[in-house]
């Protein structure tokens, strides 16, 4: 073996360690915690079973907070998307420079987190700073409240802040789209309408559909939005797992994460089943 | 359908500002509460931010964890990239799955994961547990830069370079690694800002001894809003448009979103 067949060797070996320290090993750990009791006092392993589970599915609380975060994630992903698609369309048609500076402003709003997002919209969700007082100011609304925490409000900010990714992740693909498509149509007497549903949506199906599973897994796995700008009764799933985790009940939260991940996955393989085929162009 | 056109990208920057630019008005807030247009506009807590040991505790706390990690994932998805690279099969597809992984996962069941993972390295409560969590989480997004640019090295000119001479160990680095270093400069710094902004995994393996500056204000907001939590928004609004002038002025942001300009 020479020199550089034993670097290659070692660096095989490197990441192979590498991925068994980041990717599988959390997941091992993921999976032993969650089938494992521990002593709460000294966080010794007592037994493994599906205890943890069993407290999980006590009752139908937990699956009913499942079933409500994947519909509202999914719902969140829906509005986005159909606000990230015509949004893009409109960008992609403007001329270089016009549009650079809207990349630049998407890719500069998506760069604020969960923590900043939060913390912008619930400053001008506020009557001190924001909105309520303006509209109070100019008299077209009365009272002095705020309008978070609410469901609207949480609805709202989870839709900014997945919409500037999902129109990154679509500007590729749109601005690939075959301009003599669309004039073919036009040609043929299509209205501008027909031309968006029956042409551009079509041929827009595959990028359309791995921008909406992004968007999904950006948004099931967050917590910080939905516990600031939400009420109790409105928090995502990984909320209940976040406190868990801070009050150091550590197995049943790694059991909620593990109930989770499962949903998540059969949501991504369910959806792949009925929208993940093939677009129109690849056939 | 110009108007049409107009009026929605006005709603839609409306809709992406307003929240920054009451932010931004409102650290300039003279008085300690909130309040937008500002009261006795003044600086005072950009001064406060700078001057208080907790805050600038947790900016260079983010800082370090920001630069040792995007520059961490960015060794491994170089080498990942590398070895990949003109490899096929699904040994080579499965490390790159392998690597993308935490990346893929919702948020808070990577983060419950890898604390998991740095309390049994007893690495809980501690930087380095947070830059290991980073680490694998941001190795994803240089992956993709790199791969980017390697699509770009032709492979005329590698045999070229074959025939004069040049070893493997010569064409890496007087070929390839000119060629795809945009790409890893630009891979590097997008997970730089997304490191900085971090929370959920920082927050899960700080194990409430280390405060990241989303920590920080996280924290914070449960005393009540000051005007300092606002400077420190404007503090990362500020880093990330600098990083991303900085990419869009090195002239390959457009190659590295996937897009051809006409």
């Amino acid at each position: 073996m020479n020199k550089q067949q034993q670097t290659i060797a070692a660096s095989y070996l490197l990441l192979t360690l590498y991925c068994v320290i980041v990717s599988f090993a959390p997941l091992l750990f993921l999976f032993t915690t969650a089938v494992s009791t521990t002593d709460p006092l000294t966080g010794e392993v007592l037994s493994y079973g599906l205890a943890n589970f069993q407290e999980v599915f006590y009752d139908a609380y937990y699956a009913i907070q499942i079933a409500y975060t994947v519909g509202l994630v999914a719902a969140i992903t829906v509005v986005t998307l159909s606000m990230a698609v015509p949004l893009t369309l409109a960008i992609a048609k403007l001329k270089n420079g016009a549009r650079s500076a809207w990349v630049v402003m998407l890719l500069a709003s998506l760069a604020l987190s969960e923590v900043l997002t939060a913390f912008a919209w619930q400053l001008l969700l506020s009557h001190s700073s924001g909105i309520p007082g303006w509209l109070s100011y100019a008299g077209i609304i009365s009272g002095d409240k705020s309008w978070w925490p609410s469901f609207p409000a949480m609805f709202v900010v989870l839709v900014y802040f997945s919409l500037p990714i999902a129109m990154i992740l679509l500007l590729p693909a749109i601005r690939r789209l075959d301009p003599f498509l669309k004039e073919s149509a036009y040609t043929m007497g299509f209205s501008k309408i027909a031309v968006f549903f029956l042409i551009l949506l079509p041929s827009l199906r595959g990028p359309i559909f791995q921008t909406a599973m992004l968007t999904f897994l950006l948004n099931i796995g967050g917590f910080v939005i939905s516990q600031q700008l939400g009420k109790p009764s409105d928090w995502m799933f990984a909320v209940f797992i976040a406190d868990f985790m801070r009050t150091f009940n550590i197995p049943f939260a790694v059991a909620l994460s593990f109930c989770l991940l499962v949903a998540v996955l059969l949501c991504l393989a369910i959806a792949n089943l009925i929208f993940g085929r093939k677009p129109i162009e690849n056939r | 359908m110009k108007i049409a056109r107009l009026l929605s990208l006005t709603g839609l920057a409306v809709f992406l500002y307003t929240p920054i630019i009451v932010v931004l008005g409102s650290s300039f807030n003279g008085p300690r509460q909130m309040a937008f247009p500002p009261q006795d506009p003044s600086i005072n807590w950009y001064a406060n931010f700078f001057s208080d040991p907790s805050w600038t505790t947790s900016l260079l706390n983010s800082v370090i964890i920001a630069v040792t990690s995007s520059a961490f994932a960015t060794v491994v998805a170089l080498v990942t990239a590398l070895l990949m690279w003109q490899r096929e099969g699904k040994l080579h597809q499965s490390f790159v799955s392998a690597v993308s992984l935490p990346f893929l996962l919702p948020g808070i069941v990577f983060a419950v994961s890898i604390s998991l993972v740095t309390a049994s390295l007893g690495l809980l409560g501690s930087l380095v547990g947070i830059i290991l969590g980073h680490t694998a989480l941001l190795v994803a997004i240089p992956l993709v830069t790199v791969r980017l640019g390697l699509a770009q090295v032709e492979q005329i000119h590698v045999e070229a370079a074959k025939l004069m001479g040049y070893s493997d160990r010569q064409i890496l680095t007087k070929l390839v690694i000119p060629i795809i270093r945009p790409y890893l400069v630009a891979g590097a710094l997008f997970a730089l800002i997304i490191s900085m902004n971090e929370y959920i995994i920082a927050f899960m393996v700080s194990g409430f001894s280390v405060e990241t500056l989303p920590i920080k204000i996280y924290n914070s907001q449960r005393y009540g809003f000051e005007p300092t939590l606002s400077v420190g928004t404007m503090v990362y609004m500020l880093f990330s448009l600098v990083v991303l002038s900085y990419i869009a002025a090195a002239g390959k942001l457009w190659s590295l979103l996937g897009i051809k300009e006409s």
